[in-house]
């Protein structure tokens, strides 16, 4: 007997209310994009880390002034800012330790660029399609099960079935990906701009 | 003799579900905002499909119940009103839940 509020899948219909502006993969896409053009930089983690605690404040101003004023605004109980600032912290410590290995301990690095720059693609394009059904079961957004195939197959075949350097597959992978996933987030907000149209009065009017 | 024991039960726990809550539309207003740590009224709107004078009245009885606080403000020029549960509220509604799941629980016994 089924009559109380589904209320997980309440939370699930609020999540996929408010992303559906595209604004995320908007953020996302550059992300990837700018780790495509820099990876090869130390600064990489620097900016990588500093545009996951920055780009979601970003993404929330533009939603305060698009998305919010056409479906409403709601905010989420624990909206994942302390997880979001672990990982940040993680991935930059993570990343400076693989760094301090790989250029400060001298192991033997032609090797490492060699290997790392055929497999680096299929990694990577592993990782990220494990963080679009991550995305799925959190947002429920149909979209990021659609990114899984595409980042699983660019990665694997940057990896093996191309002619480009070893040392641009990762770049190039990157750019792909990045390209695709800016290029529908762009497409999604704008048919939402158009079928949302702007609240200019919305005034609770309570006795 | 025990069925009659059992429905006096049942009558008893019905009898103790909070009344404020259990009408539809602001039960519709109130699974919302349990999930949410506040929103405002346009979301509300469109996530309940209320009208904004329906909406506008059951937020009142519910402000005056103590169970939402209200807060009016702007953003620019345009007015914007949030709602968010109240602590009692949660715990209202939580026990709402729980006795509404008793009743069900004890009826299909």
């Amino acid at each position: 007997m089924q009559n109380q509020p589904d209320l997980i899948k309440l939370q699930r219909k609020s999540f996929l209310h408010l992303e559906q502006d595209g604004l995320m993969e908007i953020y996302g896409g550059l992300l990837i994009i700018a780790a495509g053009l820099l990876w090869k930089s130390i600064f990489v983690i620097l900016i990588i880390s500093l545009a996951g605690v920055l780009g979601p404040r970003f993404v929330e101003e533009f939603r305060r002034k698009y998305t919010y004023p056409r479906i409403g605004y709601a905010k989420f109980i624990n909206s994942g800012q302390d997880q979001r600032v672990i990982f940040v912290v993680l991935f930059f410590i993570i990343s400076c330790i693989v760094f301090a290995i790989v250029f400060r301990l001298k192991l033997d690095s032609s090797d490492f660029l060699h290997y790392g720059g055929i497999y680096l693609p299929a990694l990577g394009g592993v990782a990220m399609a494990a963080g679009c059904i991550v995305s799925y079961y959190k947002y429920g957004t149909y979209r990021y099960l659609l990114y899984f195939p595409i980042c699983l197959g660019l990665g694997i075949y940057f990896s093996f079935f191309n002619a480009f350097p070893i040392d641009t597959k990762l770049s190039a992978m990157l750019l792909a990906v990045g390209s695709l996933i800016l290029l529908t987030g762009l497409l999604v907000f704008y048919r939402f701009v158009r079928k949302n149209r702007l609240h200019t009065e919305v005034e609770f009017n309570g006795q | 003799m025990g069925s009659k024991k059992q429905t006096k039960e049942h009558l008893h726990t019905l009898a103790e579900i909070d009344k404020l809550i259990h009408e539809p539309a602001r039960l519709l207003i109130l699974s919302h905002l349990y999930v949410i740590e506040e929103a405002d009224f346009l979301y509300l709107e469109q996530q309940t499909g209320l009208t904004r004078g329906n909406l506008s009245t059951h937020l009142s009885k519910l402000e005056d119940g103590g169970l939402v606080e209200i807060e009016k403000g702007y953003v620019g020029k345009i007015p914007r009103t949030v709602v968010r549960m109240k602590q009692d509220g949660r715990a209202a509604f939580a026990s709402y839940l729980r006795q509404m799941k008793n009743v069900i629980d004890k009826l299909s016994e």
